[in-house]
């Protein structure tokens, strides 16, 4: 299931997506260049996600709210208590990692489909703390005018600054990620999801690494909703619902979730094929309401999923294998 | 002299099924000891009691001088208590390689921040496990398929592997759950070598097995179960000679 990961393909791949980035960040207009912030930002995400789901085999349907946790407590922070922006980001952080120790401690004790389950539950919760706690969250019209993050004089502002840091956070969560998955670590958790009680024969305690991958990939989610909150100043709770939860988990599906490169691919199909549906549809279908467009979004992804069940970038890894299989040969 | 492994007294019940009854047996290092009886005998429900995958009801598990009957699977397994399964319980999306590195980790150092940040101790603890593994296979004569997915396997393959991971733990004690089922003739000489090998190494071996004449070629001393309860104890040729043994369970068999 779990592919190995060779270095040198992954440097070749990040010279070319960062010169893609570049590239991009010069030439796109404003429009492009939100589409790929919010693309990055969703990449921490589903990086975090994909290592729960694709490298400890468990799924989570509430990351949606581990996102705006990390939102709420930028927000919050920045705007009730006066804190400097970068420093709610560790905050948010560890806040949302101690919230999804605590759920999800009873939660990878229980087999199979607990997690997720508890998960679900937790991100309705949040919403509805979100909600109805409208001394702190303001309610569902939410909380405007979070300060711009600022270096000394200068305020991150405009999408172009904006995309060094999302994709300078959605580069860290892949480094990370491929660290750890290179790492014994990464190996006890592939292990794990081959065979929880082999793992524990090799002396691996399952429930532990388990619940700690779901700490980290909650960790990830904070950093990404409090990023989220600064970017676009304002958040209401309509951003974190369970829609947005499945949203998640469907990047790292049709991404490929046992292949890191499968949560940047994962993120960027779901937010371009929304984009895609809400700028065409209506031109090919005059009249075409937002129900109809939801309607099509679900038949294309579910279009994806049949012909690419392991994810989008599986014809291009096989492409790979051929191609170096037919230069091992040559050589 | 106490033996490595001190079962006292070991009792499990299933509903009104009694698995395990009352049962005692020592294990003293450096020997092969075999647990042999029909099926339901209780084998494998032993063995899982006595790995922590199963609580017991009542008795004692003392394993190298400590009690361990409550201890959770993998702490056992770190004190040295290594076991393979009866179904096989590869990890099959991983090499061979990967495999058995998996049991090598649990002797290196890396933690959690190592791992994330890529320390200098993350890269040392996979060259660690990388080297051991590929020492481990060679020392088995599996270095042929080092890089081969462990599901792609031809079944007997597998079983081998399973026993060179569990034994990359470098465990005093190996408890190896019907190891020949499903092998074929040529298949069984090699497990024999890989249990010779073992043995070489210096580690004790428990055996389940329900193959008879293979047990009796080399276990050091046999337990014979039966409907959970102790049927004999001894060496083979005690064993083959005991009238209730005889009686209950070899004579059906050899004839």
């Amino acid at each position: 299931m779990a592919v190995r990961v060779k270095t040198r393909r992954y440097i070749g791949m990040i010279a070319v997506s960062v010169a893609a980035l570049a590239l991009l960040a010069w030439g796109a207009s404003p429009y492009w260049l939100s589409v790929l912030n919010v693309i990055g930002l969703y990449t921490v995400v589903a990086v975090g996600l994909s290592l729960l789901m694709g490298y400890a085999g468990q799924v989570s349907l509430g990351h949606a709210g581990f996102y705006g946790m990390g939102a709420y407590v930028a927000a919050v922070l920045s705007t009730r208590l006066g804190w400097n922006g970068w420093l709610t980001l560790p905050a948010a952080v560890l806040l949302t990692m101690a919230v999804a120790w605590v759920v999800g401690r009873p939660a990878v004790r229980l087999r199979e489909h607990y997690l997720a389950m508890a998960t679900l539950g937790l991100g309705m919760v949040f919403h509805i703390v979100m909600v109805e706690w409208e001394a702190v969250t303001g309610g569902s019209s939410g909380i405007v005018g979070i300060p711009a993050l600022a270096v000394g004089p200068w305020t991150v502002e405009g999408e172009r600054a904006w995309l060094i840091l999302t994709w300078g956070a959605a580069a860290m969560a892949l480094a990370m990620a491929y660290s750890l998955v290179t790492s014994p670590i990464g190996r006890a958790l592939r292990a794990i999801a081959g065979s929880e009680a082999a793992a524990e024969a090799l002396g691996i305690p399952a429930s532990r690494y388990k619940l700690a991958v779901f700490v980290l990939s909650a960790g990830f989610a904070g950093l990404a909703g409090a990023l989220y909150a600064f970017y676009v100043t304002f958040v209401s709770p309509s951003s974190f619902g369970v829609m947005m939860s499945i949203q998640f988990v469907m990047m790292v599906v049709v991404g490929g979730g046992h292949r890191l490169w499968g949560a940047p691919a994962g993120a960027a199909t779901l937010v371009l094929l929304g984009e895609g549906v809400k700028a065409y549809l209506p031109a090919l279908l005059p009249g075409a309401g937002g129900e109809v467009q939801l309607v099509f979004y679900g038949l294309l992804l579910i279009a994806i999923l049949l012909l690419k069940p392991d994810g989008v970038l599986t014809g291009w890894a096989t492409w790979r294998r051929k191609r170096s299989g037919e230069h091992a040969r040559a050589a | 002299m106490p033996g490595l492994l001190e079962v006292r007294r070991l009792t499990k019940r299933f509903g009104g099924v009694q698995a395990v009854v009352d049962v005692s047996f020592s294990v003293p290092p450096g020997i092969l000891y075999a647990v042999i009886g029909p099926n339901g005998a209780g084998k494998t429900t032993l063995f899982n009691l006595v790995s922590g995958y199963l609580a017991a009801d009542s008795g004692e598990v003392r394993f190298n001088g400590q009690s361990i009957r409550g201890w959770p699977a993998h702490r056992i397994a770190r004190a040295g208590l290594a076991r393979t399964f009866q179904n096989l319980e590869l990890f099959p999306g991983m090499t061979v390689l990967e495999n058995v590195m998996v049991g090598c980790d649990a002797r290196v150092r890396c933690g959690w921040l190592d791992a994330l940040f890529g320390t200098g101790r993350r890269r040392a603890a996979n060259a660690t496990s990388r080297e051991e593994a590929r020492r481990l296979l060679a020392l088995f004569s599996l270095d042929g398929v080092a890089d081969i997915p462990a599901g792609s396997l031809a079944y007997g393959m597998q079983r081998m592997v399973e026993i060179v991971r569990a034994f990359a733990l470098r465990p005093k004690l190996l408890l190896l759950d019907e190891p020949a089922a499903g092998l074929n003739p040529a298949e069984r000489q090699q497990l024999a070598a890989v249990l010779r090998q073992a043995r070489a190494q210096g580690v004790t071996v428990l055996l389940v097995e329900h193959d008879v004449d293979l047990v009796m070629t080399v276990a050091d001393r046999i337990l014979v179960l039966d409907q959970g309860r102790v049927l004999a104890e001894g060496t083979p040729e005690e064993i083959q000679t005991h009238p209730a043994v005889v009686a209950a369970y070899l004579g059906e068999e050899v004839s």
